[in-house]
């Protein structure tokens, strides 16, 4: 997960913000809430941040400028969020929603936000795969390689199971998603998905580390006496892909892909390849559901090919 | 037709050795979460004298406490005179079955065991969790094989809709 703290404008002032892709929702302080009005949210919400469970029962319009880039969101106000690594006081925590439609990618690595991809203009309900690349657009059929990787997000995208392909000479990492080919905001601050049942392919993997572990999960509680947090579901967080340095991958053109998990949290898949892509298996139906309904979902069968790609139906 | 299907209360005459994992599948039910493993079941139990194998789907229902960790490590090494190895075999196989009662009441009065898969590929490789039961079934007719795999031109695809 990505996280990178900044100093931002709020009307003028500098306030301390987390921009974190591993928290869903974006929380404000009530001290800078407050001298922009907040409005009541019908029910209390509850959320854990830092460890704690927080509930919030407003909400503030945060505007505020990242690197000179007015952005706008709604945020959840809370008495405190925390304090960053050094102690110093949080006072917003940008969330992946409001992150992944301003275009803002934290680089860890690097401590610095990446706003390469902030929108210039807003375009709502065009034709499907207005957010994927040019390329897949022109065909009508969600298609994307690795040549398109800064404009994947895999964030919140569910997988379905994992397979190893074994071809001739190279032996390739099939991943069944849902993939979100866009993200709408309503009017109503939800969102719209265009969900896409598609298959992931890693081509020609090396390295490959998977680790999803839910830990042990079933608890007394009473009254019920035990509860399960496995819900079952593979849901990716984050996707990077990163340089080698050991000219032996450089020279034979593998980079260095991670695929980190909410659920169950702090799980990763990680693997070198020679490239990926993702194609769609079928038409992507808009939804306020990050998923596909499992009914209507085209199975993913994987059919040998001697010396080709596989065949996905 | 020699169908196979086993469930759990067979587990003592069980022996998953050898046995070649494909595919691994998560699925949400009414109510829980099942684990689904496309594998080649050896059946030698069941014909001791000769080695038959079968596509198979294994199936763990009622999932819990679910942990996967396959992990073939670094593996591109700079060797003359080839100047890379990959000891990334894109095998996944079970090495050892087992099966362990739990000492928490919890799971107990739910009727949970606790279930470890072993793996010679990758090395060190485990999937444990606790599940209510399994199954293996074939998904075509046992055929006699002299290899531990079947031709994978051969095998019925695992069909995973989500």
């Amino acid at each position: 997960m990505g996280r990178v703290c900044e100093l931002i404008k709020v009307d003028g002032r500098e306030c301390w913000a987390l921009f974190d892709t591993g928290v869903r929702s974006t929380y404000v302080v009530n001290t800078v809430a407050d001298k922009h009005g907040t409005v009541q949210t019908p029910h209390p919400i509850r959320t854990v941040l830092s460890g704690s469970v927080k509930e919030a029962t407003r909400t503030a319009l945060l505007q505020a400028e990242v690197q000179g880039h007015l952005v706008s969101t709604q945020a959840l106000v809370v008495d405190e969020i925390g304090n960053d690594e050094d102690g110093r006081r949080i006072e917003i925590l940008f969330g992946a929603l409001a992150m992944r439609q301003w275009g803002i990618h934290p680089v860890p690595d690097e401590d610095r936000l990446d706003l390469s991809h902030y929108p210039e203009e807003f375009a709502e309900f065009l034709p499907a795969w207005f957010d994927t690349p040019a390329a897949a657009r022109q065909t009508g059929k969600l298609e994307i390689d690795s040549s398109a990787f800064d404009q994947v997000s895999l964030h919140e995208v569910r997988v379905y199971s994992f397979l190893l392909q074994r071809q001739e000479f190279e032996i390739n990492l099939v991943l069944d998603i849902d993939y979100l080919a866009e993200w709408s905001l309503l009017p109503d601050n939800r969102f719209e998905f265009l969900v896409v049942p598609a298959t992931l392919t890693f081509l020609d993997v090396v390295d490959l580390q998977i680790h999803l572990d839910g830990g042990p999960s079933l608890r007394r509680e009473e009254p019920e006496r035990a509860i399960s947090s496995l819900s079952g579901e593979l849901e990716v967080s984050d996707f990077r892909r990163f340089a080698y340095t050991d000219p032996v991958y450089i020279e034979r053109s593998y980079l260095h892909y991670e695929l980190d998990f909410w659920e169950p949290q702090g799980g990763r898949i990680s693997l070198g390849a020679t490239d990926f892509r993702i194609v769609g298996r079928q038409e992507g139906v808009r939804s306020d559901r990050q998923t596909f309904d499992p009914a209507r979902r085209a199975p993913l069968t994987i059919v040998r090919q001697r010396r080709s790609e596989p065949d996905e139906h | 037709m020699n169908e196979l299907e086993i469930g759990s209360s067979a587990f003592d005459q069980l022996l998953l050795h050898d046995v070649p994992v494909y595919a691994l599948s998560v699925q949400r039910q009414e109510c829980g979460v099942n684990l689904v493993l496309d594998i080649d079941y050896a059946a030698w139990n069941r014909f001791p004298n000769d080695h038959y194998e079968v596509p198979a789907t294994l199936t763990f229902v009622d999932v819990v406490d679910l942990q996967i960790h396959l992990d073939w490590g670094a593996s591109l090494r700079r060797e003359e005179p080839y100047g890379v190895i990959s000891n990334f075999s894109g095998q996944v196989m079970i090495y050892d079955f087992r099966r362990f009662a739990y000492t928490d009441p919890v799971y107990i009065e739910r009727g949970y065991l606790r279930y470890e898969l072993d793996f010679s590929e990758p090395l060190d490789g485990r999937i444990g969790l606790g599940a209510k039961d399994f199954t293996i079934v074939g998904r075509q007719e046992l055929a006699r094989s002299e290899h531990l795999t079947l031709d994978p031109d051969q095998r019925p695809p695992l069909m995973r809709g989500g």
